[in-house]
């Protein structure tokens, strides 16, 4: 999986693309940061989505993303992956919105902050065949995402580049700082835990037979 | 240690995270192999990857929301903005320390030389970019996920930050792998 070629800086030179045109973004040049933005808005801004559960806080986010980026060019180091610097600032990012969320949660005496519904279950366009599929797809998403929820931050942001962004474990430990053992136990909590919370929700929605 | 002289509970604290290993596609080919064949012989560890495998299944997002198109030029706009009108956002922190410290340094003096002037009318400014200075939110977020946090918190974030780190948002086994149960 480790590719020792990744490690070494001279590597990351040829293997990233992105260096180049961040160093150019650093002295000033706002057109290579227009590069830099198209070549990463999709997975940024779905970093964003899945971190926070909204797409219209996600679409405010991911521009703060860019231009904290923007201003942090000048101080970025090259001690990694281009795009694992931008998701460390996007997680971060949707982790203090999130933390302001429950700050306003706390201070409305538990109303919804926005975003924490879930939604229309389907869309009113939402009437093809696949229809139905769409439904329990979304429905049995909306459990997970509830749960999902429920986990510690540092859970959820690993959990969310694992399984959703697919990075390998030392792509998630460059991006969080923190050491691939510790992607690894907090991955296998968070699954273990996302599990038994489905199971026990499967079992108490199954309808109870009643004895003839 | 031995395989034979493993309790089930340590077989079911590192396989667990092996299984998660494999269900990600972080072992090798001959790992993955050798843990599949345990699988298919014990009937404890299909259990609890089937179990596993149910629960990865069913964390599967539906298709994003598409990107918004106008997302690039909305950035480049506001990012030419900065780089045009707002240069003081971007020049370096030591800069800004500097300014607002003497923008402290000149209003303490204005304070204290007006408490010795004769009374009479006396207007004190201080402009808006050296309180900036003081704390400046571009400065947040582009540093650890779970270490730095720039920025002054308010009081109310302080408050969530220590619930955070006594243990009330971050789980506890997470904080003992962060300081070093490394494999």
């Amino acid at each position: 999986m480790s590719d020792p070629h990744l490690n070494s800086p001279e590597g990351h030179e040829e293997l990233d693309p992105d260096r180049g045109v961040l160093e150019r973004v650093a002295a000033g040049d706002t057109e290579s940061f227009g590069v830099l933005v198209s070549r990463h808005q999709d997975r940024l801004f779905r970093l964003c989505e899945r971190m926070l559960h909204d797409p219209e806080d996600a679409r405010e986010a991911v521009q703060e993303v860019f231009l904290k980026a923007f201003r942090g060019a000048p101080r970025w180091r090259p001690r990694g992956q281009v795009y694992t610097w931008l998701y460390r600032i996007a997680v971060n990012h949707c982790l203090n919105r999130l933390r302001r969320r429950r700050l306003a949660t706390f201070f409305s005496f538990g109303d919804l902050a926005p975003g924490d519904d879930d939604g229309p279950e389907l869309d009113p366009a939402d009437d093809g065949p696949d229809a139905e599929q769409r439904l329990r797809d979304r429905r049995r998403w909306n459990a997970a995402k509830k749960h999902i929820r429920q986990l510690p931050p540092s859970q959820q942001a690993v959990l969310v580049l694992a399984r959703f962004e697919g990075l390998p474990y030392r792509e998630i430990a460059e991006t969080l700082g923190i050491t691939e053992g510790a992607v690894e136990s907090r991955l296998f909590r968070a699954v273990r835990r996302l599990g038994e919370r489905l199971q026990v929700e499967a079992q108490e929605s199954r309808p109870s037979r009643v004895a003839p | 240690m031995n395989d034979s002289t493993r309790t089930p509970s340590d077989r079911a604290g590192d396989s667990g995270q092996d299984l998660v290993r494999l269900l990600h596609g972080e072992l090798g080919a001959a790992e993955a192999a050798a843990l599949q064949r345990r699988i298919d012989q014990d009937e404890e560890l299909r259990r609890r990857w089937q179990h596993l495998r149910t629960t990865w299944g069913a964390l599967a997002p539906p298709p994003p929301t598409p990107t918004p198109e106008d997302l690039v030029h909305r950035v480049l706009v506001r990012a030419r903005r900065e780089a045009d009108g707002g240069s003081w956002r971007l020049a370096p922190t030591w800069a800004k320390a500097s300014a607002g410290l003497a923008g402290a340094f000149g209003l303490t003096f204005g304070i204290l030389l007006g408490g010795m002037a004769p009374a009479g009318p006396l207007s004190v400014e201080v402009s808006r970019d050296q309180v900036a200075a003081l704390q400046d939110p571009a400065e947040e977020d582009v540093g650890d996920a779970f270490g730095e946090l720039g920025g002054l918190p308010t009081l109310a974030e302080t408050y969530l930050l220590a619930l955070e780190d006594s243990g009330g948002l971050l789980d506890p086994a997470d904080r003992a792998a962060d300081q070093g149960v490394a494999r």
